[in-house]
């Protein structure tokens, strides 16, 4: 007989070791440090800046003096998509935050709560779920002058109500669990349950949410950037480079390669995080 | 069941009647009103929007104006096309929009759910990985840069295909192809988790054990069972292809209703822009309505659990 045991992880040591396993999520990952490395640090390094113009060096293929080549006002391809990578960095986390926090909020106290409360905030939840909101961002977006802080704005409006219903679904069914009754009927006030017991059990449904929000919103910015809504010039986002791109193609590829390359590259190692997360959070998987 | 679907048609009606209402919001809202901001407005317009709109009539007058009209289907004049209404752009344009929309439609489904149902069969297997890579990609890369890709390809450097234009079958096919990419993966990515699900039930195994070939199995017992997320999942489909052709007909200059609401966003175009709006809302709330009820009638579960909440 032996005295050995087996040491029990957390629910998040089980996760983060079947994260790890996942080969194509720990790439995403590490697509994503250097993503934000070379969102944050790159524009440093570079000799140029994003609005420098330089017309004699206009449609520059690749060289050893621009990396990425010239658009067509000689201005650095690859500072400025060092910054259309800021700009799509920061309108994934700003939306995800945004929505995180309406959401949780929302979908906390309409799942807790229960009954009517819960019922009148789900229908609200429901109509809302209804309207095609991708179009009303646009029309945001043409009535309300485009910009940054706007994109945030209509972005973080629509993403809230996935993270509410989310939100809600696992606070009903948390709150039926057998140790929350148990904590109860030792006289745990209600504060104490929702920050002690049904928190903690959100994390992961909501940590997979968000992490597949976060390309959802890069989509819809370079999209809306794509067809004139987004950032203005000189500017750049990866969207409307792609959109200077498309309408040099026949001259100067390059100019649409890099950013589309940008988006999708960041895109999928979002998705495969995304993915990895949700796998290695899946409870059915936890009990083995 | 008739309650549920009446319950669904009041729904419909309160939505669409919150999409009209925002949209005047929205039109009266700007500052200095809509239509002084341009300084450039041609006089014609002027006076025709002028005298139609009553500007100086009490706000819920033109609501209630507003409104009337809507149900009257007047979605008023263009600001940039004197003399055209809205209602004449969308019903040039739509038609071409839905073409496309349609065929993108039948490509995700006749694609997606056999490659779907194929990688379940052959799960973890390389032709399951190679599907399942290949639909991630899919997922990743926005529709309108695999559009640019395509046409880069195809019609700048093959020359199979025309690049821009409208009119014969050889235009639809670019078109129709980089709008569906986004949904032949996610359908792929769906049957196959839910064919995954359907064939791991006893009844399967019940199928097989009578000696039943694979190819019977599936098409006469799992793939009824494990369409259901399909179903539910073509509302977003239509929005997403919906909201998707506003680029793809950009890049390809197909003169269809997508492209019309790019461009009256550009021009300003506030009458047009605000109607194609809610021409569209109102198609999409009324096409998930339809996809909600339908899915009621399929499912049988849905059916008897409603039979027994009444």
């Amino acid at each position: 007989m032996s005295n050995k045991r087996k040491e029990s992880h957390s629910i998040y040591r089980l996760a983060f070791l079947r994260f790890r396993r996942n080969r194509l999520a720990v790439i995403g990952v590490m697509i994503i440090v250097f993503l934000i490395l070379f969102a944050i640090i790159g524009p440093v390094l570079t000799r140029y800046s994003y609005y420098e113009q330089n017309l004699d060096n206009a449609f520059q293929i690749p060289s050893s003096r621009y990396l990425l080549g010239t658009d067509q006002l000689g201005r650095d391809l690859l500072t400025r998509t060092m910054y259309g990578a800021r700009i799509s960095l920061a309108v994934g986390i700003v939306a995800s935050l945004i929505s995180l926090i309406i959401g949780v909020a929302y979908g906390g106290i309409s799942g807790y709560l229960g009954g009517k409360v819960d019922m009148i905030m789900m229908r609200f939840v429901d109509i809302l779920y209804g309207i095609p909101l991708t179009l009303f961002v646009i029309v945001l977006m043409v009535l309300f002058k485009p910009g940054l802080t706007n994109i945030f704005i209509a972005l973080g409006v629509v993403y809230w109500l996935n993270m509410a219903r989310i939100v809600r679904g696992q606070v009903l069914s948390l709150k039926e669990r057998d140790y929350v009754s148990a904590v109860k009927s030792l006289g745990a006030s209600d504060i104490r349950i929702i920050f002690l017991h049904i928190i903690p059990n959100l994390i992961g449904p909501v940590i997979v949410t968000l992490t597949f929000n976060i390309p959802e919103a890069i989509f819809t910015e370079s999209f809306l950037s794509y067809i004139g809504l987004g950032v203005s010039a000189p500017m750049a986002s990866w969207g409307s480079l792609a959109a200077e791109g498309t309408i040099a193609i026949r001259t100067a590829p390059h100019l649409l390669f890099f950013p589309a390359l940008g988006i999708s590259v960041t895109m999928l190692a979002f998705n495969f995080v995304g993915d990895g997360l949700r796998d290695a959070f899946d409870p059915r998987m936890i009990e083995s | 069941m008739s309650k549920y679907i009446l319950n669904r048609l009041l729904i419909l009606v309160f939505v669409v009647w919150i999409i009209i209402t925002v949209t005047f919001g929205f039109l009266h809202s700007i500052p200095g009103g809509p239509f002084d901001r341009e300084k450039n407005i041609p006089e014609e317009v002027k006076r025709n929007i002028e005298a139609r709109y009553r500007l100086n009539d009490p706000l819920y007058k033109q609501y209630l104006d507003y409104l009337l009209n809507i149900i009257r289907l007047d979605l008023g004049p263009s600001y940039k096309y004197i003399g055209r209404s809205v209602n004449d752009l969308i019903l040039e344009g739509f038609p071409r929009s839905a073409l496309i929309g349609f065929l993108s439609i039948l490509i995700s489904l006749s694609l997606g759910i056999p490659l779907g149902s194929y990688c379940a069969l052959k799960q973890n297997r390389w032709q399951d990985h190679f599907l399942m890579l290949t639909a991630i990609v899919g997922v990743s890369v926005p529709s309108f840069i695999l559009a640019s890709i395509l046409m880069y390809f195809f019609s700048l450097k093959l020359k199979i295909f025309p690049a821009t234009g409208w009119g014969t079958f050889k235009h639809l096919i670019l078109p129709s192809l980089s709008l569906s990419s986004f949904s032949i993966a996610y359908i792929i990515r769906l049957i196959r988790s839910s064919m995954l699900d359907v064939l791991s039930q006893d009844y399967i195994k019940t199928a097989y054990s009578k000696g039943l070939a694979t190819r019977t199995v599936v098409l006469k017992h799992a793939l009824k069972n494990a369409i259901f997320p399909i179903v539910t999942y073509l509302g977003p489909l239509t929005a997403g292809i919906l909201t998707g052709s506003f680029v793809i007909e950009k890049i390809f200059s197909i003169p269809g209703l997508g492209r019309m609401l790019v461009v009256s966003i550009g021009n300003r175009d506030y009458t047009a822009t605000l109607g194609i709006t809610l021409f569209y809302s109102v198609l999409l709330v009324s096409f998930n309505s339809l996809v909600d009820i339908v899915y009621m009638i399929l499912d049988p579960r849905v059916r008897l659990s409603k039979k027994q909440m009444i």
